[in-house]
């Protein structure tokens, strides 16, 4: 509820520290219950047929008589339907809304997997990965490092579980002897013999919880514009645990919404299981000594479940103006893994670079005279 | 690299780029250190996935007597499971 259920009031946070949200009027804690608790997550996967999905996965809704405001006042998201009433203030709080707070419906996601890991925290992980890395760091970089500057994100994805058949068939062998044989003064070379197997590889695959950028933003990991690879190295969450949605779990913190449909992420799904194959085929072919070459491979997607979820990243980003990319320093706000980029000192760089060239080179050389 | 080499003749001439094969392997380093532009989350090998009905098949082909080839040819064009094979049918439903 967005309410507090003791006094009413709506002046309620999330706390870290007690990982709970907290009412600040009449100090009550409480959590929403774990969304596995009214969301089947976990079994029935192998019997998945077709697309199924939950209210909150489905598409967003661009023009519809319900139009849904972000409440200044509260954080809460309230749906208004513009064909039965004027009103235009938030359900909870009584503050009115803003037209300029529309936001698109159907981006309100299933769950919400808080922050655990403290600001201060997540502020001496980010120092301490940058500072390991100073040495070559862009200087400007350097002088503008402001660790504090971090900003609690919370970033919609999908949680995916999906039914799925795959074949994959290649050509393996196996080595059957190796042997050397002299050619010139000091030169051997090496053969080998094989024997050449046509290599066929099909199963089942019950895939649990892969997760899937739900904002077109941060799903685009070629943008040469952002680092959003360094976003999606920090996964995973525990999604299992996620709370259920609660705007209450948002305020003090910010949030991007999704605005990428299930239909969109068909050509994503499918090349994501046709990766987890290969791998998984990959483990299914130890005895081939010598590697087995892939050469085609094929998926089918059964049925699929779909969850939408905020999951809690600790960001600190920087905008490396001469090259317009915006580099990300990441910590997982449930786990505290981090990742980051940072912007180089290229001329540095390449200097200590010529350097070990001419070392290496000198010290080729005098090997290679000495060897003569 | 140079353990791939098979004589001493071809190890005198490896000495002979030892500055440059340094050089791009100490810059290759850092870049991938600083940058961290290779990484994401390895999907593949970190979600749960159950496999069942797993089947296989292993069709004798051939016998190669005599290649200097350490492995079967083509291994690295279907070495990253990211990668997509040039053939493959990608059902969606």
């Amino acid at each position: 509820m967005v309410k507090c259920a003791s006094c009413g009031s709506t002046d309620i946070r999330y706390s870290i520290e007690q990982r709970s949200l907290a009412c600040a009027n009449c100090r009550s804690k409480w959590n929403e219950p774990a969304l596995e608790s009214q969301v089947d997550l976990t079994s029935g996967i192998d019997s998945l047929q077709g697309t199924s999905m939950t209210s909150t996965a489905r598409d967003i809704a661009i023009e519809q008589a319900t139009v849904t405001l972000k409440c200044g006042g509260c954080g809460a998201e309230v749906v208004i339907n513009t064909a039965e009433t004027a009103q235009v203030r938030c359900h909870w709080c009584r503050s009115y809304l803003s037209a300029s707070s529309r936001i698109p419906n159907g981006a309100v996601p299933d769950a919400v997997a808080p922050f655990i890991v403290p600001r201060e925290h997540a502020i001496e992980t980010i120092r301490a990965f940058v500072d390991a890395r100073k040495f070559f760091a862009n200087p400007k970089f350097k002088r503008e490092f402001q660790p504090e500057n971090v900003v609690g994100v919370y970033l919609p994805y999908f949680v995916f579980d999906g039914n799925a058949s795959a074949m994959v068939t290649g050509q393996g062998e196996i080595q059957t002897a190796r042997w050397t044989e002299k050619r010139g003064e000091n030169s051997h070379v090496t053969y080998y013999a094989a024997d050449v197997y046509n290599v066929g590889r099909s199963f089942k695959m019950a895939v649990d919880d892969l997760l899937l950028e739900s904002s077109a933003e941060r799903g685009n990991l070629q943008d040469p514009s952002q680092t959003n690879n360094i976003i999606n190295a920090i996964l995973p969450f525990d999604v299992k645990g996620a709370l259920r949605y609660n705007p209450n779990y948002l305020r003090g913190f910010t949030s991007e919404r999704r605005d990428v449909n299930v239909s969109q992420l068909s050509g994503v799904v499918t090349d994501k299981l046709l990766s987890i194959a290969r791998h998984k085929a990959d483990g299914l072919v130890g005895q081939y000594n010598r590697g087995v070459r892939w050469d085609t491979e094929q998926v089918d997607l059964h049925g699929s479940r779909w969850v939408t979820v905020y999951l809690p990243i600790w960001l600190y980003s920087y905008y490396q103006k001469e090259k317009g990319l915006k580099h990300f320093v990441a910590v997982n706000g449930q786990n505290g893994n981090v990742m980051g980029s940072v912007p180089l000192n290229m001329p540095v760089l390449a200097l200590v670079t010529f350097l070990i060239f001419v070392i290496g080179t000198v010290v080729g050389v005098l090997l290679f005279l000495m060897m003569a | 690299m140079f353990w791939l080499l098979e004589s001493s003749s071809e190890f005198r001439i490896f000495l002979l780029g030892l500055g440059v094969v340094c050089a791009v392997t100490f810059a290759t380093y850092v870049y991938h250190r600083y940058r961290n532009a290779d990484k994401s989350y390895q999907f593949e090998d970190r979600t749960r996935i159950e496999l069942s009905d797993v089947l296989g098949s292993d069709e004798y082909s051939h016998h190669i007597s005599r290649t200097r080839d350490s492995h079967v040819k083509g291994l690295e064009q279907s070495k990253d499971p990211r990668q997509r094979l040039g053939a493959g049918r990608r059902g969606w439903f």
